[in-house]
């Protein structure tokens, strides 16, 4: 081990278990890697090439707790993960994962990040001012005694981090932490990581897919893919050898295009009218007096900060949620008194987190759960499932292979891939792009167009600016449950083929 | 349809809120469980069984939970009814006056006096009991739980699973909701009807979120763990739970309680 490097991992590798389809996983493959105290590490790949086993190797997760076959050896601070317990580590390294509801294990924001100096038997005074430090630090001092359950995914995700680095431990190990956090809340993660790196020589080391995020501070790259290391030096060097820079990483901002207010054209399919919605026990309405319509043959993306109310919209198209006052139009026709389920033929949506869109035992019943609810016969859900699965590389996981044993990425494709198989006129997605590579992001980019260009009205709720650089039509901005802006980008012109006025009969 | 379209709050679960009973320690709340289960326990007679019921409703409506309480406690009712049906018609206690008698053919239902005093006073006893254990869950947050059980020197493991077992009845209620709204968005009836026909599509909604529950305490435990549980033998605490004086009220008035009831006992013969 060189003498500087705080981890140093030698010949890695690592296999999950056989799963019931009799598929065995190898995760990591011969992964040798040195890093130094004080460096800023980030690790990016394509999804599922490895990147979320190698951080749960970093603080003993594996091999002590995660079941699987290890070979070579993991040294982090100077102890090796197969002689040291997890515990051994917790003061040493901070690991936030993936999904925050993963990470969360107390039931208010004060009590989770106290969780880790509590166990450490720190005095309570200490305690406080480093939940105190911490919050300030992160800008979630609003978010202080609130109830974990009713914070957002973004709010939640900034929560994990405040829990894992109220410790200061040397390294921390933070897996895609942008994913669901706003612009204002990635600034000032970033700014946090770049100080922690700066002032107290933590090691960071990040996994992410987002290059607009992560463009300003990486120093170094790592990149793997299929479980092996095919890249490891300078960031600068890896972003010109991929050729990007500064303006392709960092999308023109949404608010300077040439937009055009929305009025006028096609009738909607789907037309929100004065929706107000307050979640029970909620002080203020999660939707405020919401006015919006919904049109074929185009992609709008919904977008603002953690909270605003994108969600709760999302789940207004469909049925999912009633609003308190105001109605959903459909097709010209009140939702109201119709079943969930009813609606779903018209209206596909896909709910945040992939864990709770997977419920049935293979990918192939995973991709024909809707289908079979439609009565569809069974050679059509055959050429639907052949063609959604090549649409998002799914074919290669295995039509046997249980959805809850994928990687993140997998999952979410499997997710998107259930809602595609039911081909209705509306999708509706909420943050679809969460574990998704650059490249896969682009392909379902230039899936929703086509599917656009084949009348279907889209509709995405995210904070990933990539993603909708890459194919909105239209952009509505919401903060505090109302709408703040509503406009088309580029040339602000929808085009709608001859034969529009058919359209809803037709489907 | 489905019960929980309309509104999205758990069935039995924490709901948050800042009445004096939310406010109240949680080994506070623990006692008054206790002693309103003494006090239904020891008695038989509907008229001392009603002292219990009526300080339960008190807090009930206190806390402001009234409504959440009832909706929950339908939930019970056919266990309820089930019990009550037993006492009233084959409780092994003195019958008492012949009411009425119906004859049914084969077998004839006759509706004492004393069967049913005695079915009201089992009736009374289970819902003190049910309430008051609902009231505790639903005013009682997860972390202050636990803080309170390890400052009563409970073991941290024990402590932890309780307290897990506590938040896992708000959490796995959203489980079933997230899995059961992404099923029903993706074209599976939920109706009530439907599911009574088809008990098919009830295990499609009752294996994942089984499956839900075990992968999440597997990963809350993987995080406790690289938190650093276990790591310190005397790990402290951040808020130490205080008695204020809405506790020493509160025991006072179920001390008087039990005394009370004990005194009429006595009276009583």
């Amino acid at each position: 081990m060189a003498a500087s490097n705080i981890i140093e991992v030698t010949n890695l590798s690592f296999t999950y278990p056989r799963t019931v389809s009799g598929r065995a996983i190898t995760a990591l493959s011969g992964v040798s890697l040195g890093i130094r105290q004080g460096e800023m590490v980030v690790i990016t790949g394509p999804s599922g090439s490895g990147k979320s086993t190698f951080c749960r190797c970093l603080n003993g997760l594996i091999p002590h707790v995660q079941r699987g076959s290890m070979s070579g050896d993991v040294v982090v601070a100077g102890m090796n993960t197969k002689n040291h317990f997890i515990t051994d580590y917790s003061p040493v390294v901070g690991l936030v994962f993936q999904n925050p509801d993963d990470h969360l294990v107390a039931g208010d924001v004060d009590s989770e990040i106290a969780f880790g100096p509590e166990q450490m038997g720190w005095d309570p005074a200490a305690i406080e001012e480093g939940i105190r430090t911490t919050v300030r630090a992160l800008g979630i001092g609003h978010l202080r005694g609130r109830p974990v359950e009713e914070l957002s995914w973004g709010e939640r995700q900034r929560v994990a981090i405040a829990s894992a680095t109220v410790i200061n431990p040397r390294i921390l190990v933070l897996d895609e932490p942008f994913s669901g956090i706003d612009e204002t809340g990635s600034n000032i993660l970033l700014n946090f990581l770049s100080s922690l790196n700066a002032d107290q020589k933590t090691t960071i080391i990040i996994v992410e897919h987002r290059m607009d995020r992560i463009f300003s501070i990486a120093c170094r790259m790592v990149e793997f893919i299929n479980g092996k290391i095919v890249y490891d030096g300078e960031g600068s060097q890896f972003f010109r050898s991929r050729r990007i820079d500064r303006t392709t990483v960092q999308p023109v901002d949404d608010t300077n295009y040439g937009c055009e207010p929305v009025s006028g054209g096609p009738a909607p399919v789907i037309s929100l009218r004065h929706i107000t919605y307050s979640y029970p026990g909620s002080l203020s309405p999660s939707l405020s007096d919401v006015n919006l319509d919904f049109y074929p043959y185009e992609i709008t993306f919904i977008k603002g900060p953690n909270g605003s109310g994108k969600s709760t919209l999302i789940r207004h198209l469909n049925g999912i949620l009633t609003p308190d006052s105001g109605e959903v139009l459909l097709l010209g026709q009140p939702v109201r008194g119709k079943t969930i389920a009813s609606l779903s033929r018209t209206v596909g949506t896909l709910l945040q987190h992939a864990d709770y869109q997977l419920f049935e035992e293979t990918i192939a019943e995973e991709l024909a759960f809707a289908p079979n609810n439609f009565g569809i016969p069974e050679d059509e859900i055959s050429t639907r499932s052949r063609r959604v699965s090549d649409d998002l590389c799914i074919s290669h996981l295995g039509s046997g292979t249980p959805p809850l044993s994928l990687s993140a990425g997998e999952k979410q494709r499997v997710a998107i891939g259930g809602l595609l198989m039911m081909d209705t006129p509306v999708i509706a997605m909420d943050e679809p792009t969460i574990g998704l590579d650059m490249e896969l992001k682009s392909r379902l980019a230039d899936l929703m167009k086509k599917y656009r260009d084949h009348g279907t009205a889209v509709i995405i709720a995210t904070h990933d600016r990539e993603f909708s650089t890459l194919c909105a039509d239209r952009i509505v901005r919401m903060s505090g449950g109302s709408i703040t802006a509503d406009y088309r980008v580029g040339n602000g012109k929808r085009v709608v083929p001859q034969g529009y006025a058919d359209f809803a009969g037709s489907r | 349809m489905f019960p929980f379209k309309k509104r999205r709050s758990a069935l039995v679960g924490f709901v948050p809120g800042d009445t004096w009973v939310h406010m109240l320690d949680p080994r506070t709340k623990l006692f008054a469980i206790v002693v309103i289960c003494l006090a239904t326990l020891a008695v038989t007679s509907p008229s001392l069984m009603a002292v219990p019921f009526l300080f339960v409703i008190l807090l009930t409506l206190v806390s402001h939970l009234g409504r959440h309480l009832l909706r929950a406690l339908a939930a019970f009712s056919p266990l309820l009814a089930v019990i009550l049906i037993l006492d009233l018609f084959f409780a092994a206690v003195e019958p008492g006056t012949l009411y009425a008698s119906v004859n049914f053919g084969f077998f004839t239902l006759d509706f004492y006096s004393g069967r049913l005093l005695f079915a009201l006073a089992m009736g009374l006893r289970l819902l003190s009991i049910a309430a008051i254990s609902l009231l505790f869950i639903m005013t009682t947050d997860y972390s202050a739980f636990v803080r309170s059980l390890k400052a009563m020197h409970v073991p941290d493991s024990i402590s932890f699973s309780l307290g897990y077992a506590l938040r896992s009845t708000t959490t796995m209620w959203k489980d079933a909701h997230h899995i059961a709204d992404s099923q029903r968005s993706r074209g599976l009836e939920f109706d009530r009807s439907v599911l009574t026909k088809n008990r098919n599509r009830l295990m499609a909604l009752t294996v994942p979120v089984a499956v839900s529950v075990l992968n999440r305490s597997g990963k809350v435990s993987e995080s406790m763990l690289s938190r650093g549980y276990g790591y310190s033998e005397r790990p402290t605490y951040h808020n130490t739970p205080e008695f204020s004086m809405y506790d020493a009220i509160l025991i006072l008035s179920l001390c008087n309680m039990l005394m009370v009831e004990y005194i009429c006992i006595i009276y009583s013969g």
